[in-house]
């Protein structure tokens, strides 16, 4: 079953000269459960295929459908009232509401979706991720490695259809870094979630079920399986 | 590291101008920013050029006004000279400047009757400090001519004409003034200037030959002295004297008088309001501190947005100390236009506002719009200072950035949260935007403040203008419509019959149209009577007394402090009323005697004994207007006190009786004509009658309201302003450091909508707790201070009211809601991904 599947994804910035095509007609096709890394250089235009398929920008050309809508015919605010739904994000840094604690944060998207929290499935969350004595941090207690943790619990919060990751360990060491990676994966698989992870590190790449490399706009080297 | 070394060295010598170049390429980037910033520094400069102005303007304004009451500029005088102290004196090299003046004696003519008219001579310098020089013809040097003013020549119906003839009758008196010789002559006008209102007495001047030509008393001489500064013109006064040889004590015969002119502030100072003063320091530092927080937040903001571009200077070598100068230097561009800006238009308003605040003073004629460069070299020296001290610590952040944190930094305010928040319900919207203005309390907190500060200002200088009662003050002065007296009870010299007003007077007064009822006081100087009081022997236990008596329509307008005044039982005769100073404050220390006590009034009769009634106040309104007091030996001083009669036992007492004043009401459509009789009266040369009229005085005080309300409607506005400004201010930065978490926000599914509740509720709780605050401080300031001005100020009374703040809560809770999303639809323009992006 396809959860996300893209068709002539095109993003063009600038006008005739400064033309830049960030993305130049991408077709893409992810199924339920798949962990799939996007590898390329910087200015490659991973980082705004990443966001096409979150919604969060709009496109020059081209459809984006996740589980079966097509995103881009939504309304701004019913975009983001599907992102909140459906997708889940994390991001390098800067992920997490500094007034908020650690609980707060996680359940953050089910408040603003105006529902009741799974206690039983977000205490699970808490669990899997190793943060249950955290609950009541406050993002700037926390250190880094924890901090994507917490990421990573929120974007899982509201079971979304797709968890997209941008360089989710960029900011880590190495070691930090394999370990929110394996959280990724072992979470991923757990809750049968899909997730499209985006990052330049070849050895962090490796780890996903599928690796697809970018380059120009343009995917290259398509399907090769990790 | 020699190399190292080699490297700074260099650096230094091109210094300046790299830092120039690179402040200035900054302010290019960063236009909107520059505009807040010049509008905050220019906004500063401005409220304290305006202040600066009002406050010298007045300042001068009021020195000169008493100054020309007084009569002169001089610093201070010293009186009744012989020429030998005259001679010692004037030498002392304390004195900068001198002049010279020898009294003559007092002009009575009859068309000056109304006046007090002096005639003296004085030297040149004397008469240039003393607003006398005559702006048309010269000084006097024959013996038969004098100058004069043009008041003088109107009353004596002579034209302004240099070359005219003017008979005078004139008396010699000594200092004492007792008169020793009466003179009528004959003198030509060789110059004259136009009349000051504000002089209390009108001058003529004979040259130096006709003075020396009289037989003048030996003690008249006055010196008028200038020193060095105004501070402390007393202690130089007398320490001239000591210096010379003479003494400063009244009992000593080589005893000299001086006199200071209390036009000078730096004199009279000590003497002033310090209400005053503080009022003026704490809204110097109010004005300083919102310029401080704004143009801070401004720095701040952009210090830490341009992170990673002093992070970059810094990686290539720029110094912490280089950076910092690069931020100053930047304050310093801005504050080239800001400042002048300010300036301009604080020199302005204030210009606007100093006629308007010094016509209700009276001091129209003699405004000084203050050009003193003082007072842009104070406005721009504090308003620089402000953007100093605001630019300082965004400096010292920029100069602290380390390359690699300039990365990492997220979040302008930092967030340094200690505990844990144990919460484990679903965020709601509103408990979020009390988080928010928790971020950074200080703030939050001094903009709730500001903003409450203006709305308990409005409030409380409404209350103080809507309880403006003009009839209170006036009663003080004037219990009934009229009161007509002798010229000479006008000139605080009334003293018996001579003065008194005759019954033909009184039986015109009370046929007059519209009369409703009226009574007299009776009272002379000197009447015989006196206080049997076997404590003061120095008087042979006699005790002074100023003894009235008062018709019975009279009686029942007495203010009473104590006791309570039984009309039957004060006419049986067994009873007195005993007068308390009122002018300052209810000073119970003058009276001798309370409710209850047993006076006896020791008469040529025999002696009488009266109970006291009541106390009721005394002041220009039921007395002479001229307190009597008595200096023994010892240097105790004893006050005679003022003792109040029905004026029928007062006949019983006191032989000969005459009738001071004659108070009067008319009914109110009847007003106009009868104060056209009145003036009448007070025209005819024959009656020497005067009057004063409660209606006129009414009128004069009218325009009073006006000044408080405008002069407190624009410092209210000001305040309010600089309120407003920092509530925007606040919500610009809060939204500005707050892009990327929006952006994050967003797409972690919060719709924009949710987003502008979410701004709305933080501007809410700003203006929610700015109405708590304004309703508590309006409550205590209302019922504490403004209370108590009922009773320290004349022409207020008390009444409590809030309308100021039923019309602008809803303003500002109207402002709560629509300034943040409006700063937000202004501010937030970069898409989602543009501001996700950016430092990630």
């Amino acid at each position: 079953m396809e959860t996300l599947k893209t068709a002539g994804l095109k993003k063009y910035y600038g006008e005739n000269k400064n033309l830049v095509k960030a993305l130049d007609g991408v077709d893409l096709s992810i199924k339920q459960g798949e962990f799939i890394a996007i590898v390329g250089k910087s200015g490659s235009g991973k980082s705004t295929l990443l966001h096409m398929l979150g919604g969060l920008d709009r496109l020059t050309d081209g459809v984006v459908e996740i589980d079966g809508t097509d995103i881009f015919k939504l309304k701004d605010d019913e975009l983001t009232i599907f992102r909140r739904r459906k997708i889940g994000f994390v991001f390098q840094a800067y992920n997490l509401v500094p007034v908020l604690n650690v609980y707060e944060n996680i359940t953050l998207p089910i408040a603003l979706d105006g529902n009741k929290v799974d206690k039983a499935y977000v205490d699970e969350i808490f669990k899997t991720l190793g943060i249950e004595d955290k609950k009541f941090k406050m993002p700037n207690q926390l250190s880094g490695g924890q901090q994507q943790r917490v990421a990573i619990g929120r974007a899982l919060a509201t079971k979304p259809s797709i968890i997209l990751a941008d360089e989710p360990t960029g900011n880590l060491d190495s070691k930090t870094s394999l370990d929110v990676m394996g959280l990724i994966k072992v979470s991923s698989h757990r809750f049968n979630q899909t997730v499209v992870m985006i990052t330049h590190n070849e050895e962090i790449a490796q780890m996903a079920d599928r690796v697809i490399r970018i380059e120009d706009g343009k995917i290259f080297g398509g399907d090769i399986c990790g | 590291m020699e190399r190292y070394l080699v490297v700074i060295y260099v650096a230094r010598v091109d210094n300046k101008r790299i830092i120039n170049r690179i402040a200035r390429a900054s302010l290019k980037n960063n236009k909107t920013r520059n505009s807040i910033a010049i509008i905050a520094i220019a906004l500063t400069t401005l409220l304290l050029t305006a202040l600066f102005t009002i406050g010298f303007g007045m300042k001068e304004s009021i020195e000169l006004q008493t100054m020309r009451s007084v009569g002169t500029t001089y610093h201070g005088e010293f009186k009744d000279l012989n020429e030998e102290k005259y001679e010692k004196l004037k030498s002392h090299p304390l004195i900068k400047e001198q002049g010279y003046r020898r009294m003559i004696g007092s002009v009575i003519n009859n068309e000056l009757r109304k006046e007090h008219v002096e005639i003296s001579y004085g030297d040149e310098n004397y008469i240039k400090r003393g607003f006398a020089y005559p702006t048309v013809g010269r000084l006097p040097i024959e013996k038969n001519e004098i100058i004069t003013n043009t008041k003088v020549l109107d009353l004596l119906g002579i034209p302004h004409k240099v070359g005219e003839k003017i008979h005078l009758k004139f008396y010699i008196h000594d200092t004492n003034s007792n008169e020793l010789e009466t003179i009528e002559k004959e003198f030509d006008l060789v110059g004259f200037y136009p009349v000051d209102p504000l002089m209390g007495a009108m001058r003529i001047f004979t040259s130096k030959e006709y003075a020396e030509s009289l037989n003048l008393p030996e003690s008249n001489i006055n010196l008028d002295v200038m020193f060095s500064n105004s501070f402390n013109i007393e202690k130089k006064l007398y320490t001239i004297i000591i210096e010379t040889g003479y003494s400063i004590f009244q009992q000593d015969p080589n005893y000299i008088a001086t006199g200071v002119n209390w036009g000078y502030m730096a004199e009279g100072f000590k003497n002033s309001d310090p209400t005053i003063v503080i009022g003026g320091i704490v809204l110097i530092l109010i004005i300083i501190l919102t310029g401080y927080l704004i143009i801070y937040n401004i720095f701040q903001i952009s210090v830490l947005r341009d992170i990673r571009f002093y992070g970059l200077l810094k990686t290539i070598g720029t110094t912490s100390k280089q950076l910092k100068k690069i931020i100053w230097r930047q304050a310093q561009l801005l504050s080239a236009i800001g400042i002048p800006l300010g300036i301009v238009l604080g020199y302005l308003i204030g210009n606007l506002l100093v006629p308007i605040i010094a016509k209700e003073f009276r001091l129209e004629d003699f405004i000084s719009i203050s050009f003193s460069p003082l007072i842009f070299l104070f406005a721009s020296a504090f308003s620089l200072a402000t953007v100093f001290i605001s630019s300082r610590k965004p400096g010292k952040s920029a100069g602290k950035v380390s390359p690699i944190e300039s990365i990492r930094i997220g979040d302008v305010d930092e967030l340094k949260y200690i505990k844990e928040k144990k919460n484990e319900n679903e965020v709601k919207l509103s408990k979020m935007a009390i988080s928010n203005l928790s971020r950074n309390k200080l703030r939050t907190i001094i903009v709730i403040l500001s903003m409450s500060i203006s709305l308990v200002l409005f409030n409380s200088i409404y209350t103080f203008t809507n309880g403006f009662n003009p009839e209170k003050y006036v009663n003080r002065f004037l219990s009934t419509d009229f009161n007509i007296g002798s010229d000479e009870y006008f000139k605080y010299q009334y003293k018996g019959h001579d003065e008194a007003i005759t019954t033909d007077i009184i039986n015109l007064l009370e046929s007059i149209e519209g009369f409703i009822n009226g009574g007299a006081i009776y009272y002379r100087d000197f009447d015989g009577i006196w206080i049997e009081d076997k404590n003061i022997l120095e008087l042979d236990g006699k005790a002074p007394l100023q003894l009235y008596g008062l018709d019975d329509f009279l009686i029942s307008k007495q203010q009473v402090i104590e006791g309570t005044i039984d009309m039957d039982k004060f006419k049986s005769g067994d009873y007195i009323i005993l007068g308390v100073n009122d002018e300052e404050d209810l000073n119970l220390e003058n009276a001798n005697y309370n409710v209850g006590d047993k006076i006896t009034l020791a008469t040529e009769n025999g002696s009488r004994q009266f109970e006291v009634m009541a106390l009721i106040t005394y002041g220009s309104k039921n007395s002479a207007r001229r307190y009597f007091s008595f200096k023994l030996a010892n240097g105790q001083l004893i006050k005679a006190q003022l003792l109040y009669l029905p004026s029928s036992i007062y006949e019983e007492i006191i032989e000969n009786p005459a009738k001071m004043v004659y108070k009067f009401d008319v009914e109110d459509e009847k007003i106009d004509d009868a104060e056209k009789i009145l003036k009448g009266i007070s025209e005819d040369p024959i009656l020497e009658l005067n009057y004063e009229s409660k209606q006129i005085l009414l009128e004069e005080l009218k325009g009073m309201k006006n000044m408080f309300i405008i002069v407190g409607g624009v410092l209210s506005f000001i305040i309010g302003i600089v309120g407003i400004i920092n509530f925007v201010n606040s919500i610009i930065t809060s939204i500005m450091v707050r892009k990327k978490e929006f952006a994050l926000l967003q797409c972690i599914g919060m719709t924009n909508r949710q987003l502008n509740s979410l701004l709305t509720k933080e501007g809410l709780i700003y203006t929610l707790s700015t109405i708590i605050t304004t309703s508590f401080f309006t409550l205590l300031i209302s019922i504490t201070i403004l209370k108590s001005f009922e009773r320290e100020i004349p022409f207020f009374t008390y009444k409590f009211t809030v309308f100021p703040l039923i019309i602008t809560f809803p303003i500002i809770i109207l402002l709560g809601y629509i300034v943040p999303i409006l700063v937000k639809k202004v501010l937030v323009k970069e898409s989602i991904v543009e501001r996700i992006r950016n430092n990630n």
